[in-house]
């Protein structure tokens, strides 16, 4: 029991510290939040689940701040990619197309 | 009803934060939740029905693309390829509630190469940013299929039945 | 091995440190830090799993929580002022 709670512990580490490394080194403000959303909330979920399986007593505030990184997590990122898109002197590539920009000029997008 | 229902999941956050079960514990956090719900009194979601069989569903579904999205982030990290072409593509949902656009919207990001930027209401459209749109249909197919996912599993019986009748074919410009 | 994780944890911390100093733009310092606190709830969560300890479980539910507001404030500043 005590060595699957540490393996699932190392385990969700690794998935953060991939975050960090992708954060670093991927190209555009977009590709970063792909990395900074999605790895670090398994990460925190296996590490989590790792520490609620290792404690006697205490499990619950354990779950729940893995909880509120499920929720948050997301939503953080679509309030940040939101700002990155309307505001000015943010650095957004996109090659294939962007119908939110077509929509903010006035063009209808193709839906 | 939603009154309820957010009351008791207050009083349930407040139980976890003390991690005891004790009476005076649930009546001070009763206290609290109440006074919140009362006080702060805007939540307007819609219709909502729980079916816990296909509620189980989508959570599996979220849970193994979320595996499969940080698989995707750690090999990209590992092995730099050339850039793919990113983009940010209109996806309309089809008859989804408030709530249900933003449990769609939360979900969408937690799935390999996409992450929802913007949200409009009227109609419900979401603006996701994919990281390969060579294939713009494949974008819109996955959004698809986790918003049936999410309808079958907590969508009220309108929604099942627009479920029914609406089809791809918006879309699709058939 | 829990010692190998909150190494794993603080390599991840100087990366995003390292990308909120980089910037270029304010987005991606906001980016960064989110990351920065989401790898303080998980070292949170590793020192209690070395320790035994339950004291500080709540800090990282309070953390979790403040890190996602602070986040929410800075992209409303970022698409107001421009980033």
């Amino acid at each position: 029991m005590d060595v699957a709670a540490n393996v699932l512990a190392l385990v969700g580490a690794v998935f953060v510290l991939l975050a960090g490394v992708g954060v670093l080194r991927f190209p555009d403000v977009y590709a970063r939040m792909h990395a900074a959303t999605k790895a670090p909330t398994l990460g925190i979920a296996l590490i989590g689940l790792g520490t609620a399986g290792a404690l006697d007593s205490g499990r619950a505030p354990v779950l729940l701040a893995v909880a509120f990184t499920f929720v948050t997590a997301p939503c953080a990122a679509h309030l940040v990619g939101r700002a990155a898109h309307r505001a000015e002197g943010v650095e957004v590539e996109v090659e294939a197309g962007d119908d939110l920009t077509a929509l903010v000029d006035g063009a209808d997008p193709q839906v | 009803m939603t009154q309820v229902v957010r009351t008791a999941m207050l009083v349930g956050i407040w139980l976890a934060l003390w991690s005891d079960l004790s009476t005076a514990n649930l009546l001070s956090g009763l206290a609290v939740a109440v006074a919140v719900v009362v006080l702060f009194d805007t939540w307007r979601p819609g219709t909502v029905v729980v079916r816990p069989w296909h509620a189980l569903r989508f959570g599996l579904h979220v849970a193994v693309r979320l595996v499969g999205a940080s698989l995707v982030v750690a090999r990209t990290v590992i092995t730099p390829r050339d850039r793919i072409r990113t983009g940010i593509v209109a996806v309309p949902l089809l008859g989804c509630s408030d709530a249900l656009t933003t449990l769609v919207a939360d979900a969408i990001s937690l799935t390999p190469g996409t992450l929802t930027i913007e949200v409009r209401r009227e109609p419900p459209t979401l603006f996701v940013h994919a990281l390969d749109v060579r294939d713009v249909d494949q974008v819109r197919a996955d959004v698809r299929r986790l918003e049936v996912l999410a309808v079958r599993a907590f969508g009220s019986r309108e929604a099942l039945a627009g479920l029914a009748v609406d089809d791809t074919r918006s879309w699709r410009g058939a | 091995m829990t010692a190998v994780a909150a190494a794993a944890l603080v390599v991840a911390a100087a990366c995003f440190v390292a990308r909120a100093v980089a910037g270029p733009s304010l987005a991606d310092r906001i980016v960064a830090i989110d990351g920065l606190v989401v790898t303080l709830v998980g070292l949170t969560l590793v020192r209690s799993m070395r320790t035994g300890s339950t004291s500080f479980l709540a800090v990282a539910v309070v953390v979790a929580f403040i890190g996602f507001v602070g986040t929410a404030a800075a992209a409303r500043f970022v698409e107001q002022r421009g980033g």
